[in-house]
Formats: C-alpha cells, structure tokens, sequence
C-alpha cells in the first residue's frame, strides 16, 4: 500500500470541520482490511506517525495531520455482510460508511452484489420484519461509522441507547502495530486485573472489571488502532413516535421543567423518553435569523417571538394509548413551569419528526458557516466549542454558569444540546483574536471545572487536536476514559 | 352539483405520501402503500390553511377527505389537529390500485355523498404522483370549475374567492366562484405546526371511514375501473455514450475549460442544431366553428381510429406554444412511423384581439388571417392537417381552459383519434386531465417516450416511483389514450429554432459535501454568464431553492452545453435535461447514470475539480 504525496487535490485532506488545518508527508486510501493493515505497517517502517480520517467531519482537529501520512478510511465503504440471530439483525460494515448509506439501507434493505447466500436469506427476513433502525444518530449523516466510533459519539438518542460503541456486535482492528484481529463482543472482558487479547498477550489494566474490548477501544480516536470493519445490531423501530417543541419565556421555567423531566426519567427506567435536547435564546435567534428561503428550516413555522429557550422532546413506543397518556402528563407540567398552551409544535411518526430533527441538527451547520464567514477576517480562528458532560442533576447550574460566563466575557456563544445528560455543546464565536484568547479560556475553565465535578470534558466529540486549549486541565487518554465509563 | 348558498361548506382533499421515494410497487405495478409510514403530501398543509382561511373569513367548517389504507388515518388525524373539524377516511380493498381517473371518481362519489361543497381545496399534485391531474379530473367529473396553480388567497368574500393564480404567461388574478376546485401550490400559505394540546386533543377524534358499501357500486372504483394499466415497470438503463475519461482534477479542469471555450466560440464540433425538415407539404387548415357550449354529437370510443391528434396551444396572437411546437414535430414523427396521420388542434376565440386587427386592418378575412399565421408556423412540423375551432357565442367568453376543453371535444368527436397528445403546459396540463374525466379515459402525464404499437396502442413511458424506475402504461380499452408531454422529455426531441441557443447551463447536485462550494460555484455561473440548477437533492437538503431545481418535477432545459457536477442522474434528472445540445458530466462513480448520458464524461472528485478550477 503505497502513500501518494500530497498534491492540490488531496490539500482537503489536510482539514477538517474545526477548521483547523495541516501538513503530512502522504496519504493513503485503503479499499480493504488488509491494505489498511499494509498501510499502517508501511508507516510505521517508516517511523511516521498516522492520522487516521474518515470523513473529516470531526470538530475537533482528530482528522487534521501535523506531520507523518494520513491514512483515509473512506473507501472502506462496502455494506459487507448481513445475519440474523434469535430474531435480532446485524450489518456488518466498513468503516467508511457513512450514517446516510445506513439510513438507505434500512429504508430500502437491498443486498450488494457480492453478498452470499446466507446473507441474502437473512435480508428476506428482514424484509418481512417490522422497520428497524440504528438509534446512534450523529448531527452529521455524512460521518462515517469508523469516525464516529473512534469518538464514541451518540447524538441525541444517546440518553436512551448510550454512544455508539454499545451498538457494536463484532470488529476488525488494526493495531498499532498493524496486527488484524477479529472480536466480538462478550470474547474479550476485562477483569479486576486486565484482559486476555485477542492475539493471546494479556493486557494489565486495574479498574476496568466487566469492561468490553470493543468498549475499550471504541472512543480511542486511532490511539489504540483503527476499527477496519464493525458489526452493527438494528433494532426494532417502536410503532408510535411523537415529537414535541416546548417553548419558554426564561431559562428558569425551562430548568423547572427539565428537572421535571429529568426526575420522571430516573424514576422509571423503561421511559419512553428518547431524546431532549435544549437550545438557549442565542440559538433560537441564530435559528429565527437563517430561517431563509430554501431552506430546511422554512419547511417549519417561525421560531415564536417572546421564545427565550426551548426544549425538544423525542417519545417513542408500543402503545399509542400509553404514549398520549404521558404527553398529557407532560403538558400539564409544560403549563406549570409558565409554558402556554399556544407555546408548543407537536406532531406524529418518525418520518414528521425529521423536520424537528433537522431544526436541531441545523444548529451546528449554521455555526460553522458563520465560522467560516468570520474566518474571512480572522483566518486562524478554528472551532471553539465546548462538549462537557457532568452530573445529569446540574444542568440548570452549568446552564447558568454557560451563560453568565459568556455574557460576561462579552462573547456571541450558543448553548444547546442533551440537556438530561447534562452534555451540553456551548459554541463561542470570537470577532477578533482577544476574543478568541478570551474563548479559549473559558472553554479551559469549563474543562477544569466539569473535571472536578466529576464529568467529562470530551464527551462525544473527541479530544483530537485541540488538546492546547485544555494544557491546564490532565487529560489523558485513560483519564477521558475513567470519566466516560461513568456514562 | 346543487350546494348550499345558505352557510358554505368546505372540503379538502388530502393524501399520504412515502416520506422518500422509492415505494415498493406490487407485480401489477400498483404502489403498496402499506409499505413504511408514509407523511402528509407536503402540498396539502397549503391546501389545508386555504381550506382554514376559507372557512374563517365566510364562517363555514371544513371537511378532510382522504383514499387510502386504514394507515392514511394518520394524515387526517393531522388535519384535525390542524383545525378541520370532520375527517372521512375512503378506504375499502376495491378502492386499491386506483389511477387518477378512478381516485377522481371515487372522491367524487364521496364528495356527492357529503351533499356537495362549495369549496374544494386539494394540493396541486403529490409527491409520489408528481402529475397534478386529480383537481382537474374531479373538477370535471363534478361537472364544476377548477383553478390549478393557486398561488395565494386574497380575499374571500360571499361565495367568490380572488386568488393569484400562475399560468404560462406568469401569474393573473382571478374570480373563483363556488362552486369550485382550488389546487394549492406549495408555498401558498406559511406553514403551521398544531400545538400538543390540539394533537392530544385529535388523537382522541375518530376519522368516519367510508368503503363500497356507503359509496355504493359504480364503474370505475380501483383498479378495475381505472382506464390506464400499468403494463411494465423497468429500471432505465442509459447506454453509454462515450466511454468515461479518467482524469486528475486539474486534467479534468482543462478539460471543461476547453469545452466551453469552444462552445463560446462556436466551434463546429458543438454545433449540432438538429434542423427542421425542409420541403415538407404544408399542414392543411381545417375550420370547425364551436357556438355553444355543447356542440358536438358525442365521442364514440368505438369509431376511435389510430390517428394522433395534437393539441396545439396557442396565445392571444395566434402564436403556437413552443412546447406544442415541438410535440407536433414529435407527433408526426410517430404518425409517419406507424403509418397513421398526425392532426393538430386549434383553439380560438372568436373574441380574439388579433382577429379583430385583422378586421379593421381590412383586406383579409379574420380566418385567413389566422390560416396563414398557423399555416407559417405548422409548415415544418410535419402534421398533416390542423383543425382550427372558432369558438363563437358561450365559448368565447369562457375562461380559456374551458373552451379549449370544449374545443378538444369537438375535434376527437369529429376525427376520433386513437391517442390525444397535449404539451405539459401548465393549462395543458389542466386540459389533458380535465379531457380525459370528459371521455371517461386514461390520462398519462410527463411521458418520456411515446410509441404506437400496429394495433393502435399507445404505449406510454414516464418515470415513476420517484425516478427510481420506469413505468410503461398503456390504456387498453378507453378512447382516445391520453398522454401529456414535458418540453424536450421525448426521445429526439427537436429544440425549436433559437431557443437556448448558445447557452451554457452549470448544474450541482448531491456530490458535493460543502454548501458553501455549491455556493461559490452558483456565483462562479453568475459571473461566467451560465445558467445555473441543481438537481433533487441539493433541493431536498436545503441549500438550494426548488426554482433552481432540474428535471421531471422541475424545469426542463435545452442548453447548447450542460456542465453536470455531482449529480448521479436519476431517471427524473435526465427527464429534464433531454434537449442539451451536449452534456459534460463529472462525477466519481464511473457507474453513475449522468456519465452514460453525458458526451464528455469524467472520472472525477467534483470537489478536487473545483479547488482546481478556481485556481
């Protein structure tokens, strides 16, 4: 597996979504296990580093070279294979496919060519089966599986299916070392002492006791290889799903009735919850603002003037009956943390709610364009945005915190994002380089402080190349990983 | 239709749609609409505000009408979450596999149950049909007015509502007296979300349902009753035109540089204007004069013989709509194959302005005249003989769709053609619908091939299931057989002398994974004089307005040279870009439709390509 060198028409290869920018010595794009395999070790021979990419729509620089070859995993893009067991599906995937090609897949299951017999029997079957779905929904439909699971990313139905890597059946990696191994999940487990690998080599980790293999390495951003191949269980679509917009007048209602919400869920486990996501009055306007001609938002009314927050709710599931019952539940609390009645958007069925989804999922788009337009000015401005998870319970102290912080420093900033988890994303967008230098000091503090509570200060997103913007705060790998196992 | 003048009663007409195109079909190539959640067909939130807006300026209520399996239950739960205050549900298993006329019919048989409606708002088509037949089919088996491409409600006011409405010429205003059908475009009213409380409130509603047994037994339920059959359905496959070139980008670049230098400059490799035939015998002028409202002795089916008839539509001047132009050439072509004649068809208002300057100006008489204005036209199309309808006394003051109808009646009653073919104007595609309810036949819209088989079939291609597949429909007793024809859709479609000539049109689509280059590039066309679309899915993301969209359910275009990035080229894509003189095409999948069409296809990374390019 030879590496090209850099020219013209790789120079996108050399960035990412954060917008910050590289150099490597060559690239390499790998169309199979082993030529990944073949390209690792040639790179290593070479005594480079690797940078790994999928489709470099990371935030956070993890796809941005500083030097050594770049190893793009974009044509590891084949649906590989398909089974079923005891009544559950399993596609198995290469790592550069993307979240969209999953998505067409399973709104119209058709097998590749190359599939054998048994996995044509069992896409028969699946076709005879209720929908099915994978429940790890990034904002970004162009990521690739392998990206996100270098990150462990969630999106919002993470409070309900956890983060990618739990979806994980079975996987090719390649280490480091460019050794191949095939595992799947419940052969590797760690003990109080460590984890038999699948080479056979013993690996001494304390305090990881009943962790998986793939849990382990899933979220390590290329430090401990790269996922060639993944195995993905679908699971069964619920029949009844509803989604409602909730607005407030104030933060404080919106807490009141997050708390509310948060409680509800921790008392009943089997919640029909899904997804609440929150987005502050600085993304309402950012969201009233783009609300332009031709685009995805004019499918949906204007944001309500007096709006100052909102949350968006995702319920799903078996009974129709149940589901309405708890909406109403719902709406009573809505009204007595200050909603009105005339203050909510509700509809029915998945294929409604996209619209609601892709309101949320426009957030991020349309700050990086405004990113993009003040980088004009200020060409090295990169993404400053934070991506914390703390305590669930202290949402509505770090929501005031974010913005006493940012009205303070004199910052545009957007807060919005899973607020039951307590993970949610603050963007800053600087005008001039002392507000860049203010923002990253308040990403740091942020950093610092959910670390002390406890959290994670690099929850979905990765750690990738903005690691400078944390040089106060001990973030190392095992520490991310200490703190993610507590989510 | 007899309706009440004491409180106005309103319905609207709503449908549940596959939230994604490709619908599963059966073998009898009819949509298995059980298959997945389906979603409200998104021009029928705008039908639904008009029916609203409506109902609170003269007081009324309205009434939801949905066809379809006991799922599309969902959309008129929506509908009266939205504030309509009765839902009706049609749904019976011999109501399936219905095509528009039979939906027309079964919806008219509904609505006469319900006792009659002032006001009947529908959306303008769907987004699974896409041929915006159903307003005009109903409106004509009610027997009452219909309105397509409403635009926007101004006033509502007694029984008459003024709306903009657009039409081939722009938009005008116009009267709609009840009772009537109103056909809502996309964006006539700004969209709305019921709240909780009103969808809570809905979900506790129940939705009448309607079968055979309350609708009683009639001719043309499902698909039994429907004139058109669904005859085969089939993937396109484009045979390749030029094997692909694999080059790097900045190659690649050079390359399209190249090319439309020589485009501007005229090179003669480029120039290949498919010229109209010369020395063909001029169309001969027949006149038919049309006094009254119902003229004409009946069409008889059974006389039908296996000439074409063209409808050739015509503005105030006596000038012949390019798109019938063009349909007339086509027409002849396929007369001359099948060994039958190709007629044209007429319409004018005796009222017409020119006629009256033809008058005054002395001389010649107001019909030779006319003669010689078509005859100048038609000389070159290849049809054998036109009937010209001079619609005198009611007709000349009826609104024009409604005397062309009259006047396509007349000339099938008196030439009984096997097959009726209009241009997909928009008014031809009010006609062809509105027609076909008339003759109790199938109507096929958007075809993009035509053929006539020895027995007189006609057998009709059109892209269905989004554009996925195609769909070969014929209609195998009903006379004539019905199809509408999109500019530039057929097979060797002749671009009318002088239009778009020399022009260069830059078209995006779903390759590219940044707004902001799709952006650039749209300027990029600005300052470079091109014109500038997109296909679908640019549209469907959002980054893009539905103006810029090309192809079967946006515009067709005939340029001198189609520069295609990123575009994969579905079936509905190439509907629409049929009459480019000559397509250069970039794309990264060397299997990509686009590159078998294109005549310069390139193996490429569009977004490479155009890092090249700006350099």
């Amino acid at each position: 597996m030879k590496f090209e060198t850099i020219h013209p028409k790789y120079e996108a290869y050399l960035r990412d979504e954060s917008r910050m920018s590289g150099d490597a010595k060559g690239i390499a794009f790998p169309q199979s296990t082993a030529q990944l395999a073949k390209a690792m070790q040639a790179a290593r021979e070479k005594g480079e580093s690797i940078t790994l990419q999928g489709a470099r729509t990371g935030l956070n620089g993890g796809a941005v070279p500083t030097d050594g070859y770049v190893i793009n995993c974009e044509k590891l893009n084949k649906l590989l294979s398909f089974r079923e067991e005891k009544g559950l599906f399993y596609l198995r995937v290469g790592a550069g496919v993307t979240f969209a090609q999953i998505d067409t897949f399973l709104n119209n299951p058709a097998a590749p060519p190359e599939w054998n017999a048994a996995a044509n029997a069992a896409l028969a079957l699946f076709q005879k089966e209720d929908t099915h779905w994978f429940p790890p929904a990034p904002t970004e439909p162009t990521a690739t599986i392998g990206g996100a699971f270098s990150l462990n990313a969630g999106g919002i139905h993470s409070m309900r299916f956890g983060r990618i890597g739990t979806a994980v059946t079975a996987l090719t990696w390649v280490t480091p070392g460019a050794d191949v191994w095939e595992f799947t999940r419940g052969q590797h487990r760690f003990t109080a002492t460590g984890c038999r690998l699948p080479q056979g080599k013993r690996f001494s980790v304390p305090g990881l006791k009943g962790l998986d293999l793939i849990d382990f390495v899933a979220g390590s951003e290329g430090i401990l290889g790269a996922a060639a191949e993944l195995e993905l269980c679908l699971s069964p679509l619920p029949p009844e799903a509803w989604g409602v917009v909730f607005f407030f007048d104030t933060e404080r209602d919106a807490m009141r009735f997050a708390g509310l919400l948060l409680e509800w869920r921790q008392q009943d486990r089997d919640c029909a919850l899904y997804a609440a996501e929150y987005f502050d009055a600085a993304t309402l306007t950012l969201l009233r603002d783009e609300r332009k001609p031709g685009t995805q938002l004019r499918k949906l009314p204007s944001i309500p003037a007096k709006a100052g927050t909102a949350l968006y709710l995702e319920l799903c599931g078996q009974q129709s009956d149940a589901l309405v019952v708890m909406l109403q539940q719902i709406l009573e609390w809505f009204l007595a943390c200050g909603g009105k009645e005339d203050g909510t958007w509700a509809t029915q069925g998945y294929e409604q709610i996209c619209l609601y989804r892709a309101m949320r999922h426009a957030v991020p788009d349309l700050l990086n364009t405004r990113l993009d337009s003040l980088r004009r000015s200020l060409p090295e401005l990169t993404k400053t945005a934070s991506d914390c998870a703390a305590e669930p319970s202290a949402f509505a102290e770090y929501c005031a915190m974010y913005r006493s912080d940012i009205q303070q420093s004199g910052l545009a900033g957007y807060v919005f994002g899973h607020i039951l988890e307590n993970h949610l994303h603050v963007n800053l967008l600087p005008k001039c380089a002392a507000q860049r230098e203010k923002a990253e000091a308040l990403l740091q503090f942020w950093a610092q402080k959910t670390l002390q509570d406890g959290g994670t200060a690099a929850a979905e997103n990765g750690v990738g190349k903005r690691k400078t913007v944390f040089t106060a705060v001990p973030i190392t790998f095992s520490n991310i990983l200490e703190q993610w196992m507590r989510y | 239709m007899q309706i009440s003048k004491t409180q106005p009663r309103i319905a609207v007409l709503i449908k549940q749609v596959p939230a994604r195109p490709g619908a599963e079909m059966d073998s009898c190539g009819t949509v298995r609409r059980m298959a997945g959640q389906g979603i409200l067909n998104p021009y029928d939130y705008a039908a639904i505000e008009a029916a609203l807006f409506t109902a609170r300026a003269l007081g009324g209520t309205v009434t939801a009408f949905s066809m379809g399996p006991s799922g599309a239950e969902q959309v008129l739960l929506g509908s009266l979450a939205l504030g309509v205050s009765e839902a009706v549900l049609l749904c019976d298993s011999a109501f399936a596999g219905a095509d528009v006329f039979a939906t027309a019919f079964t919806l008219s048989r509904a609505i006469r149950l319900a006792g009659g409606f002032d006001y009947i708002f529908c959306g303008q088509q769907t987004t699974d049909g896409d041929t915006a037949q159903l307003p005009f089919s109903l409106a004509a088996q009610l027997g009452i007015s219909a309105f397509g491409w409403v635009k926007k409600l101004i006033r509502a006011d007694e029984l008459l509502l003024e709306c903009t409405q657009e039409y081939s010429g722009g938009t005008r205003q116009i009267r709609a007296n009840a009772p009537c059908v109103l056909a809502m475009q996309r964006d006539s009213f700004p969209v709305r979300q019921a709240t909780l409380a009103q969808r809570l409130q809905a979900a506790g509603q129940k939705v009448t349902v309607w079968g055979l047994v309350e609708l009683g037994e009639g001719a043309h339920y499902g698909l039994r009753g429907s004139p058109t059959r669904v005859k085969r359905l089939f993937q396109a496959v484009q045979t390749r035109r030029k094997e692909p070139l694999r080059l790097s980008p900045g190659d690649a670049a050079c390359c399209i540089c190249d090319t439309v230098k020589a485009v501007r400059e005229g090179s003669a490799q480029l120039q290949r204007v498919r010229a109209l035939q010369s020395g063909l015998p001029q169309t001969r002028i027949c006149e038919v004069v049309l006094k009254e409202a119902s003229p004409c002795p009946p069409y008889n089916a059974q006389e039908a013989g296996r000439d074409i008839l063209v409808f050739l539509q015509t503005d105030e001047k006596g000038m012949i709509h390019p798109a019938s132009l063009e349909l007339a050439a086509q027409a002849a072509e396929l007369a001359k194959r099948a060994n039958v004649q190709a007629i044209g068809c007429v319409a004018v208002l005796a009222a017409n302005q020119r006629l009256h300057k033809m008058r005054e100006n002395g001389g010649i008489s107001p019909m030779n005249g006319l003669r010689l204005t078509l005859a100048h036209q038609l000389q070159a199309s290849g049809l054998a003989q036109t009937d010209v309808c001079l619609l005198q006394g009611v007709l000349s003051s009826a609104v024009p769709e409604e005397a062309w109808l009259a006047a396509a009646l007349a000339c099938c009653a008196n030439r009984h053609p096997g097959s009726f073919l209009v241009a997909a104007t928009l008014e031809g595609r009010a006609l062809a619908p509105a027609l076909g309810a008339k003759l109790q036949t199938g109507v096929t819209a958007d075809c993009t091939s035509l053929s006539l088989l020895p027995d007189g079939t006609l057998l009709q291609t059109r892209p269905a299931l989004g554009g996925s597949t195609m769909a070969e429909i014929v209609t195998p007793s009903a006379r004539p057989q019905i199809a509408t024809v999109r500019r530039g859709a057929l097979e060797g479609s002749v671009t009318p002398q002088g239009t778009d000539s020399n022009t260069i049109f830059l078209a995006v689509g779903g390759g590219f994974q940044s707004k902001d280059d799709v952006l650039r590039l749209q300027t990029f066309a600005k300052e470079q004089g091109f014109h500038f679309g997109c296909s679908r899915a640019l549209v469907e993301r959002g980054w893009l307005p539905q103006s810029c969209q090309i192809g079967l359910s946006g515009q067709s275009i005939a340029p001198s040279l189609l520069l295609c990035f990123g575009i994969s080229g579905s079936v509905q894509f190439l509907a629409g870009i049929h009459a480019a003189k000559h397509v250069l095409a970039v794309n990264l999948d060397e299997h990509a439709p686009i590159l078998c069409r294109a005549d310069i296809p390139i193996v490429s990374d569009c977004n490479a390509i155009l890092q090249a390019l700006f350099r």
